[in-house]
């Protein structure tokens, strides 16, 4: 479980700003990004992703940012 | 655990085998006209052998395997701390940043090192998966530099793997059982399952757009 802090501002002439948490929770294959006021009340979710870890092996294969390692061992 | 206390009663993927011919053929040129007739064969009694065929697909009077190498093979392998303090890490993926050799580290751009610092888990070595040592492996000595050193692990090389036909081999169960020295346990079946599916898998740059 991870926990960001950010301050919302929102729009209009009412503006009100509030402090929130963002926590992330694994539920099966998903990451559930669930934003919460400072006492815990739900807000909203943020955000859901699928877990890396449960790429299958062509999935993982393909995604980018890879760094080739072969080439630091040749003379 | 790396091996099996208590083995199946049939061949298996990653298994230590013994008493399989290691055939190497070599050739200077493909053969494409009979005048370019040249090669050698190379036959030899491998000590040990791994089986590289998938558990369902061992029968048919054939396996494919890949002989067990002793780790000088590749000296590179000790300029890496990381993986002179822990051979098997080579077997899962990595911190690139832990996996590269001081000497070439030190030589890298800033910007170089920065995106290898940022860069997501990957494998070394792509070919290789590293055997533990058991009493059933022999143990051997070399020199890196000035150290002597001593082990009974070893590596298979996934590019030296081959096909054998053996009569015996029917399926993985009815198999010349008496040639199998170790077996793996199912979490480093998976890791070597792993690594020679990443192994194979890779897709060329020039592919990527298909």
């Amino acid at each position: 479980m991870t926990v960001t802090k950010k301050i919302s501002h929102g729009t209009g002439s009412h503006e009100s700003s509030e402090e929130y948490k963002i926590i992330t929770y694994s539920i099966g294959i998903y990451e559930v990004k669930v934003r919460l006021t400072p006492s815990d009340k739900f807000v909203g979710i943020e955000e859901v992703k699928v877990n890396q870890d449960f790429l299958s092996h062509k999935q993982k294969i393909a995604k980018k940012g890879l760094i080739d390692l072969e080439k630091y061992y040749r003379d | 655990m790396f091996y099996e206390k208590k083995q199946d009663p049939a061949l298996r993927f990653g298994d230590i085998v013994t008493g399989f011919i290691l055939t190497t053929p070599e050739i200077k040129t493909p053969i494409i006209h009979i005048k370019d007739k040249l090669y050698n064969i190379d036959v030899n009694l491998s000590s040990f052998s791994v089986i590289l065929t998938p558990c369902c697909s061992i029968g048919q009077n054939q396996v494919t395997l890949t002989p067990l190498l002793q780790l000088n093979i590749d000296r590179t392998l000790f300029r890496v701390p990381y993986f002179v303090e822990d051979m098997l890490r080579i077997n899962f993926e990595v911190e690139p940043v832990k996996a590269i050799p001081p000497a070439k580290w030190e030589r890298l751009e800033k910007e170089e090192q920065n995106e290898i610092i940022k860069a997501k888990n990957t494998f070394a070595y792509l070919s290789y998966f590293i055997y533990d040592g058991n009493e059933h492996l022999p143990e051997y000595s070399f020199k890196i530099g000035n150290d002597e050193i001593t082990t009974n692990q070893y590596l298979i090389d996934f590019r030296r793997s081959y096909t054998i036909k053996c009569e015996d081999i029917v399926t993985s169960k009815n198999a010349p059982l008496h040639s199998k020295i170790l077996q793996l346990t199912v979490p480093i079946r998976n890791q070597l399952r792993e690594k020679i599916s990443y192994y194979y898998g890779r897709i060329p740059a020039e592919d990527t757009c298909y």
